[in-house]
């Protein structure tokens, strides 16, 4: 829920309401189907169904009024019209009882109508066999033969058999031919005849004594007419009438007995009073039945829609109250949901402006506010990140200046080093001199010595002659010879110690103007990376000033809400061009830095040069001397034959001669070896001087370093001024702890 | 017009300073690679890509006949995308924001006499900044001029 976009979320609302909405009208219509439906039930059905109960029973009593009218009545004609009238409606009976039954639609009414039409159709059959019979009208038609035949027969008959007893009676005791043999027994029959036919007819055909009457009237009637019969005698007129008559009233009676067997009306009547009433009354209970069953189903259906119309109403109203709940609360939900995390971002916001980077959303939800806190704590993090890297930036800035300052205390003390190293060359290099000046006086008296030993060889060689009076001299000559030698090499082993010494200056100013080339180089490569910072801090400028545009932007984007974050975006900005500014200041003094040291660099190199030229002339030097010195070593051995030699004067002149020759050359070679000595010492003293020219260019170089350094020292000031102004700026802004 | 002091984001383009209200604008990216579109106007320099969203790069300089001074363009301004599609405009540089009055405004449609019909609709009008003449663009109107562009091209 808390992931989707706002959109979503007011479709989900909207859904649910419409859901809410569709429910309540299917509730609603399926509700108003059900009452239809039920009043469908009511008007139809049930008004049908009594309808049809009410036409069965209104046919039912019209079939049994028109059955009892054609019971009822007499008239054949009438009976048959009443009983046309029965069987119509006998037959509109049948039709409406399987009409109803056709109507059914439950089990029990399918049962109850089929029930009412196997009875309406036994009654229908009772009322057929009763129509039957009534139109028949057999009792009444017997009565009528009784009455309009038999009887008026019967009375002739008896007046005959009365006449015939009075002819008796009258004529005498003797029976006449014309007269009865037996009046009084046959009028007795007469009598009993017409009492059973009456009993005959007065008994209904159902009476269980009818089947005696029955057969009683029927043995009567043969006995009469058997005992009418037996009057035979053809010429009697009374006994042919009477026979005439009991012939003639034979069919009659036959007639009358099948009428009044089947006693039509009687059995109609039964029919009608006693199986028609039980099987109307049966029908009739039945048809109660069924309009109960429809007044129950009717009562039910009532039942059904108050309890569907009170359901559907408290389902819908249920609905209703629960979507307009749902509604309501999903819209405060949805609302709060809105404007909590903008109330979130828009306090980040002022804590932003304050300069608190520490406070952050956090907001877990993934619609556009979510993503609007989440932008904006990624601002707050880019913010934070920015910030800490100006921080870190200004500390590293603070570090490299501090590595400046160090690097240039260093230079410093490093160039007052050699400045001392340089004086202290200045010193060996005005001994050196000294030393030279000696070796140069030195050099002169062993030439003087010389040109006193050439002069002395000379008067040696001059005066072979006078050796023995020259030998003296001569020995105190090479005596004088060999404390001059002594002198000179005295001298050599002084200039020597004096150019060993030099060399051990030379050597040591070489491996100072090397550790200060390799400090100038160090130097170098710090500035190097001193540029490279200030490029990144150029970089992170220009993209902080970006950065800032945006935030600006964005905060113009926010309206009123983000005029505090504007401010504070205009204030990086400033920030972001400040430190632009510093470190394009600060590039410039390293160019500065830069170019002293390489400068500085040149010029120890060229005094390193300077030393090792100077290096190789006292090498050179120091090798003449040593050339000298064997020189000295070899004229101080000639001396030491020469003493050895003019020893040995007396002895030999050839071999002084020999010796002398000896001498002469060694001298020369002495000679020649001084002169190198004098134009060695010339050079040495040349390159003494150059060597002052250099200390001094060196003490300028290393006046020259220091002014660089100084600047370097103010210029990493000026930066560690700078980074402190950045970090307090940035201190401004409150960070996790660990960024800083 | 202006009622009340309005922002516009300032950026340079072949030496001169132009500006659109900084309302209209989404961000200003470093982000200036392009790649270009087959037979698109030349108006349109290619699609950049910035972080994901792929926004037309339209060149100003080209737009506005300025002479190309060979300064490749550093940043691009990308305007909201309620103007159009999103778009962006190639400049030199960004400047900074700045704030312009009513009177600051000394030519607007009424009075600009322009040569070029056709880039008539996108300048809005001439601010006087403190130290420089400001041109205000009019945004939403750039892209209708690539399309009529593309319609002559087309033809």
């Amino acid at each position: 829920m808390k992931n989707l976009t706002l959109r979503t979320k007011l479709l989900l609302l909207s859904l649910t309401l419409i859901g809410f909405l569709l429910f309540t009208g299917w509730v609603g219509q399926s509700r108003l189907s059900l009452l239809n439906r039920n009043a469908q039930v009511l008007g139809t059905e049930v008004l049908g169904r009594l309808l049809t109960a009410a036409d069965i029973n209104a046919q039912l009593f019209n079939m049994v009024r028109n059955q009892k009218n054609a019971v009822i009545t007499n008239d054949d004609e009438e009976s048959n019209d009443f009983s046309a009238k029965s069987e119509s409606a006998a037959q509109e009976l049948l039709k409406l009882t399987s009409q109803l039954e056709a109507e059914a639609t439950t089990p029990e009414q399918l049962r109850m109508a089929g029930l009412l039409l196997t009875n309406v159709q036994n009654l229908v059959i009772i009322n057929t066999d009763c129509l039957k019979y009534a139109k028949m009208n057999t009792t009444f038609k017997a009565k009528v033969i009784l009455v309009k035949k038999i009887l008026p027969a019967l009375e002739r008959m008896t007046l005959l058999i009365e006449q015939s007893e009075e002819m008796t009676t009258a004529v005498a005791e003797t029976p006449s031919p014309g007269s009865i043999a037996n009046p009084e027994k046959l009028l007795s029959l007469t009598q009993q005849l017409l009492s059973s036919l009456v009993l005959h007819v007065a008994t209904q055909s159902m009476d269980p004594s009818f089947a005696a009457i029955d057969k009683a009237t029927r043995v009567k009637v043969d006995e009469f007419f058997v005992s009418v019969s037996s009057y035979v005698d053809p010429h009697a007129s009374i006994e042919l009438q009477l026979n005439n008559l009991a012939s003639a009233m034979r069919p009659d009676i036959d007639a009358f007995l099948v009428a009044s067997s089947i006693d039509s009306n009687g059995q109609s009547t039964e029919l009608s009073l006693i199986q028609s009433l039980a099987s109307t009354d049966t029908t009739l209970k039945l048809l109660q039945e069924i309009t109960k069953d429809a007044r129950d189903t009717a009562n039910q259906s009532v039942l059904e829609s108050t309890y569907t119309y009170w359901t559907g109403s408290g389902v819908i109203l249920g609905t209703v109250l629960c979507g307009l709940i749902l509604g309501l609360s999903a819209s405060v939900f949805i609302s709060r949901m809105i404007t909590r995390p903008v109330a979130l971002v828009k306090s980040l916001a002022q804590e932003m402006a304050t300069g608190n980077l520490l406070a952050r959303i956090n907001l877990k939800q993934g619609d556009e506010v979510g993503q609007l806190a989440t932008a904006t704590d990624s601002l707050a993090d880019a913010l934070t990140s920015l910030v800490g890297q100006i921080q870190q930036a200004a500390i590293d800035l603070g570090g490299s200046s501090t590595g400046l300052g160090t690097i240039a205390n260093s230079l410093v003390t490093q160039s007052e080093q050699t400045s001392s190293r340089a004086s202290g060359v200045s010193a060996a290099a005005e001994q050196l001199s000294a030393n030279i000046t000696t070796m140069s006086s030195a050099a002169e008296e062993m030439s003087m010595n010389f040109a006193s030993i050439a002069s002395a060889t000379e008067e040696m060689s001059v005066s072979v002659g006078s050796i023995s009076s020259a030998a003296e001299q001569t020995s105190s000559n090479v005596a004088a010879v060999t404390t001059a030698i002594h002198d000179i090499s005295v001298s050599f082993e002084e200039v020597l110690g004096n150019v060993r010494e030099g060399a051990h200056v030379v050597a040591n100013a070489t491996q100072m103007a090397d550790s200060a080339t390799s400090t100038m180089k160090q130097l170098d490569g710090s500035s190097t990376e001193i540029s490279k910072v200030t490029e990144t801090i150029k970089m992170i400028a220009l993209q902080t000033n970006l950065l800032a545009l945006n935030a600006t932007i964005e905060a113009t984007s926010a309206g009123e809400a983000g005029k505090g974050f504007a401010v504070v975006a205009h204030e990086i900005k400033q920030l972001a061009n400040q430190s632009a500014k510093a470190a394009e200041d600060i590039a410039t003094k390293i160019e500065g830095v830069q170019l002293g040291t390489r400068r500085a660099v040149a010029v120890i190199q060229e005094i390193a040069g300077v030393i090792k030229q100077i290096n190789s002339t006292a090498e050179r030097i120091s090798q003449s001397v040593e050339h000298q010195s064997r020189a000295a070593q070899t004229i101080s051995q000639n001396i030491a034959q020469a003493n050895t030699g003019v020893g040995q004067i007396a002895l030999s002149i050839s071999e002084v001669a020999t010796t002398a020759n000896d001498m002469s050359r060694s001298i020369a070679e002495a000679t020649r070896g001084a002169t190198d000595v004098s134009r060695n010492v010339g050079e040495a003293a040349r390159a003494a001087s150059e060597i002052s020219d250099n200390i001094g260019q060196v003490s300028h170089a290393a006046l020259e370093t220091n002014r660089s350094s100084e600047s370097v020292t103010i210029a990493s000031q000026t930066l560690a001024k700078l980074s402190l102004e950045l970090t307090r700026l940035a201190s401004r802004f409150k960070l996790p702890s660990h960024g800083s | 017009m202006l009622d009340v002091p309005t922002l516009f984001c300032t950026f340079a383009a072949s030496g001169r300073l132009f500006g659109v209200p900084l309302i209209d604008i989404k961000e200003v990216s470093a982000e200036t690679h392009c790649t270009p579109i087959p037979h698109a106007p030349k108006h349109v320099q290619g699609y950049v890509n910035i972080r994901g969203q792929i926004i037309l790069a339209l060149d100003l300089k080209r737009i506005l006949n300025l002479p190309a001074d060979g300064r490749v363009a550093q940043r691009l301004v990308i305007f909201k995308a309620k103007i159009g599609p999103a778009f962006g405009l190639l400049v030199d540089e960004v400047g900074e924001i700045a704030s312009v009055r009513n009177q600051d405004i000394v030519a607007d449609e009424t009075n600009l006499d322009l040569e070029s019909p056709s880039t008539s609709g996108l300048i809005r009008y001439i601010c006087k900044l403190p130290d420089q003449l400001l041109v205000v663009l009019e945004a939403k109107n750039f892209l209708p001029i690539v399309e009529q562009e593309l319609h002559q091209q087309s033809r």
